[in-house]
């Protein structure tokens, strides 16, 4: 009961976080140079005709009642008209997001996954760890540009075993129900489209994964390595369990909170790499979006885009939240 | 030799043919190997555990007595460790044994209980899962917390170890050492992690599982007093020397090992002779080389140069070893005349005077909602320049808060706290180590003081030096920084620099709780040294009434943020009146005279009944005190000289019987 309980207040203040988010966008583009009504009419448009379009658009009423009109449109899906495509943003949205999602929740697995690996192997000082920590290690000390053009030319140009650019080589495919690819195509049980869409990802997904996962996983040692040293791993070895029951049951699962903690810190940092590889791979996400908006002051557009990834922030900041007070029955706020 | 099943030994009669040990340590020697350097951790350990008896095993830090233990249980790393001699555990050598057969070992023979029962259990698993990685029958977990006496077993089952009270924590710990029904169990120390009562409570009920389940226990303790409280035969312990084992009454009445008789006469008992230090141990010149010689003759008084040069053997007794190169001498007849501490008295007037103090702690649970903890409930106190008081009382009883008020780092909630006096003030906390900033030398530490303070510069050097010598450490101490330096010695710097410049008043928060006894010992008595020479004001928190007893010219007993009891120190100890003060002196261990006392008491501080604080734990509550909070009243044995110094107690059991007693809050 409490957990649940816990877990509500956690999504409740998710939402109050979200609606400051949205206040900053709003606030921001107020603040700037670009006049709405200018940008939707062009750099011709006569000043009587911006007049009429600033009442139209209700760029005269006073900032409160505009705020909350914004609110009101952003809640129910409105953020308005880009300047550049002409469509509504949520639309445009609609179309790039499942993709971005996709590669950004894949890039984090493979994070967790590559850092746990990590975290374990340097503390269990399991053969070969010492290669796997100076391959993240190289990794990451590297610009994702950079590994993502190094992954290109090794990968794609020198061996030919892994695809550059785009999502799939698939001319056609079933849509729906997510948008994502590799989700849709198991849901279609189109396996052959699931593992050419697969190898697609693979370049994009690995870019984006190598830092964080060396924060996670030292992070992870970290930890690790107090937790072995403190005196309930000493009970439970006394006890004449398996080392291995020791370290699965006892010490892991007091360890991950600090490594939970940095999975949702490193998910921020995920996103904004993700505006530069989605560009490197033409990868047809919000990242490559947002950068096309961002040079013309397409405000509609860049402020959908942010209000979605700051979302899609809070929302795994929560989750970890919640994973760290399933881990620890001590965390009650 | 046979080994010997359970059912034998209850009969008794098949013990006395068959080898009746459960535990026989033979020549054990063991060497770490740390930063490429080998440290003798134990030299030629000789011990040994009958069935159903708990041998104590007593020891200042560094004396290996947990090494000795965490060897039976065979959990050291090995790759780093030499070992020579053997450890028998029911005629099973535990060293030669390979990680497996350890493993089993250690899931079917051995128990282990803890220092800190909050570390010592996984805080993320419930205790019935944790007790069931023990045995997988859980009627058999369930039966075992009843048997340990934990109340509501089956709700508790279900509990998080951080929803336990620190002393039924130590329960759980004893109900998974005690599950696997294993022939000995090692006891680390189970009672220094907690409060004086809960120690007696411990300690008590260890002894009666002993005799319910026919156990043998190894107990780790540093305190002589402990035990002697609960073991059948106490074994002494230094620098990884066995020193002495015998009988405890034999150890305690008549021991015959120099150390042993140290150790003895510098513990502090409530019936110290307060006009003179308490013994400690001398420093002397020799030395002994590594792997020969004794390890105490640093320290021994009566060291020869045989001592340097040869390791000493057995010379006692059947039944009472004494590993000694003089023989065993009754050393208790031969203590040296300790010095004289001057009495001051305290002037006339109030330096603090503290009037209905109340600090109440809120902690935000939830949005709106606040948990409030009620630290101290109105607290009346005049202090008299000069004068030192004790302020008594287990963890959360508010004495630290009531300290830290003093000094300002605290707001008052309500009430008022003047002080009087013209100099500063000074606190020295428990810990003093983390207190001092480990890059700076101790030197550079009091020099910093000296200057913020504005000493004439010209001076400081010079005052740098006469603090060393007033705080008894030489001159090489003062370039070491504070990780270089003993527990004591960073104790030494902490009060150091309190009287760097002599403060008016000093706040001293449990300095000695952390120390050994014999270090506990030097610096009691450099406190009261320095308390009647520079005439200061001296406030002393402290858990154990018999330091209290020496320390304070008064003593305060404090219990759930109030008062209970006050008065001069003699009065409060010859004629103490509220059952609370009865409890803590009865707990006092050594003394062998812990009482009856309801185990279990609901100490949440959230629920302010309206009755006595200590009602649910005492043993004469009547039906108004839990209805009524009582007054303080005045007792009128004596007549004491000055107006704070009358004796005054908290109780409706005294107030009955004291009629003339008004009330004074």
């Amino acid at each position: 009961m409490n957990r649940l309980r816990f877990i509500a207040k956690r999504l409740l203040a998710a939402a109050v976080i979200v609606i400051f988010l949205i206040a900053a966008m709003f606030l921001l583009e107020h603040m700037s140079k670009l006049d709405p009504a200018h940008a939707y009419l062009g750099a011709g448009a006569s000043s009587q005709a911006v007049a009429a379009e600033r009442i139209k658009l209700g760029l005269n009423r006073p900032i409160l009642v505009q705020f909350v009109d914004y609110l009101g449109h952003v809640l129910t899906g409105n953020f308005g008209i880009s300047y550049r495509t002409r469509n509504p943003v949520f639309s445009d949205i609609k179309e790039y997001l499942p993709n971005t999602i996709e590669l950004a929740v894949f890039s984090l697995i493979l994070a967790v996954l590559l850092g746990l690996l990590l975290g374990l192997a340097s503390t269990l000082k399991i053969r070969g760890f010492r290669l796997i920590q100076f391959i993240l290690i190289s990794g990451a000390s590297t610009p994702v540009f950079l590994l993502a053009y190094l992954g290109i030319l090794i990968f794609y140009a020198k061996l030919h075993i892994l695809p550059a650019s785009g999502m799939t080589s698939y001319q056609s495919y079933p849509t729906g129900p997510t948008g994502m690819l590799l989700v849709d195509s198991l849901l279609h049980l189109d396996f052959g489209l699931f593992f050419n869409s697969l190898q697609y990802i693979i370049l994009p997904g690995l870019s984006l994964a190598i830092v964080p996962a060396l924060s996670i996983g030292r992070v992870l040692r970290g930890s690790l390595l107090t937790t072995m040293r403190q005196d309930f791993i000493r009970t439970a070895r006394s006890k004449g369990l398996n080392e291995s029951r020791v370290f699965l049951r006892h010490a892991l699962r007091n360890s991950i909170g600090p490594a939970l903690s940095m999975i949702g810190l490193q998910a921020g940092l995920l996103l904004a790499s993700d505006v530069v590889v989605e560009q490197i791979f033409s990868w047809p996400g919000v990242g490559y979006y947002i950068a096309q908006s961002i040079p013309v002051g397409d405000f509609p557009a860049i402020s959908g885009v942010t209000i979605f990834f700051g979302i899609f922030y809070v929302l795994i900041n929560t989750l970890v939240d919640i994973g760290q007070q399933l881990a620890d029955p001590r965390i009650r706020t | 030799m046979t080994k010997i099943g359970r059912q034998s030994t209850e009969s008794g009669i098949v013990s006395e043919v068959v080898s009746p040990l459960v535990l026989d340590v033979r020549d054990f020697s063991l060497t770490f190997t740390r930063n490429q350097k080998e440290i003798a951790a134990l030299k030629q350990v000789n011990l040994c555990i009958k069935p159903n008896e708990i041998l104590g095993l007593v020891g200042e830090s560094g004396s290996g007595k947990s090494a000795l233990g965490m060897a039976i249980l065979g959990l050291h790393d090995m790759s780093k460790t030499a070992t020579v001699g053997q450890i028998l555990l029911n005629d099973t050598n535990v060293l030669k044994l390979n990680p497996k057969e350890l493993k089993k070992l250690r899931k079917e023979s051995l128990g282990i209980v803890f220092q800190d029962p909050m570390s010592s259990l996984n805080p993320s698993m419930k205790i019935g899962a944790q007790l069931l990685e023990v045995s997988k029958n859980a009627d058999e977990a369930l039966a075992m917390l009843d048997a340990v006496r934990i109340p509501n077993a089956r709700d508790r089952m279900q509990a998080f170890p951080h929803e336990l009270s620190g002393g039924l924590r130590q329960r759980v710990m004893i109900a998974m050492a005690l599950l696997k029904n294993p022939k000995l169990i090692i006891a680390d120390e189970p009672t220094t992690a907690l409060d004086v009562t809960i120690q007696a409570q411990i300690l008590r009920l260890i002894k009666e599982l002993q005799i319910e389940f026919h156990t043998s226990w190894l107990f780790i303790t540093h305190d002589l007093g402990v035990a002697y409280e609960i073991a059948d035969r106490i074994a002494v312990l230094y620098l990884g020397q066995v020193m002495e084992v015998a009988d405890s009454n034999q150890i305690i009445h008549h021991p015959s090992h120099p150390y042993t008789a140290t150790l003895l006469n510098s513990r502090i008992t409530i019936d110290a002779d307060t006009t003179v230090a308490i013994p400690t141990m001398v420093e002397t010149t020799r030395s002994a080389p590594q792997n020969i010689g004794c390890t105490f003759v640093g320290r021994c008084a009566y060291a020869q140069e045989i001592c340097e040069s040869k390791r000493p053997l057995d010379e006692g007794t059947e039944g009472h070893s004494v590993y000694c190169h003089l023989g065993s001498t009754d050393f208790m007849q031969i203590a040296n005349s300790p010095e004289k501490i001057e009495q001051i008295t305290p002037e006339y007037g109030a330096a603090i005077l503290i009037e209905n103090a109340r600090k109440v702690f809120t902690k935000r649970i939830g949005l709106f909602k606040k948990s409030e903890m009620h630290a101290l409930n109105g607290i009346n106190l005049e202090i008299s320049p000069g004068e030192s008081i004790a302020i008594v009382g287990e963890s959360g009883c508010g004495k630290s808060t009531l300290l830290r008020l003093i000094a300002g780092s605290y707001q008052l909630d309500s009430g008022s706290i003047q002080l009087n006096v013209r100099g500063g003030i000074q606190m020295i906390h428990q810990d003093a180590g983390s207190s001092l900033t480990p890059w700076l030398s101790v030197e550079t530490i009091l020099k910093e003081r000296l200057i913020t303070s504005g000493y004439p510069k010209h001076g400081i050097p010079k005052r740098i030096l006469d603090l060393a010598q007033s705080i008894g450490l030489s001159k090489e101490i003062l370039k070491a920084k504070p990780a270089q330096l003993s527990g004591g010695q960073k104790q030494r710097v902490a009060i150091a620099r309190a009287i760097a410049k002599p403060p008016s008043i000093l706040l001293c928060d449990e300095p000695t709780s952390a120390l050994d006894v014999s270090i506990a010992a030097q610096v009691i008595n450099l406190l009261r040294k320095l308390h009647s020479e520079l005439k200061m004001t001296m406030l002393f928190v402290t858990h154990d009434l018999a330091v209290a007893r020496l320390i304070g010219d008064r003593i305060c007993v404090l219990h759930k943020g109030r008062i209970v009891e006050i008065g001069l120190s003699e009065e409060i100890v010859s004629n103490l009146r509220h059952p609370y003060t009865q409890l803590l002196i009865s707990s006092i261990p050594g003394s062998r005279m812990s009482i009856h006392q309801n185990d279990f008491n609901s100490t949440d501080s959230k629920e302010l009944r309206s009755g006595c604080s200590y009602v649910t734990n005492c043993p004469m509550a009547v039906d108004l005190c839990s209805k009524e909070m009582p007054q303080l009243v005045k007792i009128s044995s004596q007549k004491p000289q000055r107006r704070n110094q009358v004796h005054l107690v908290r109780c409706h059991l005294v107030s009955a019987s004291n009629s003339l007693g008004d009330a004074d809050d």
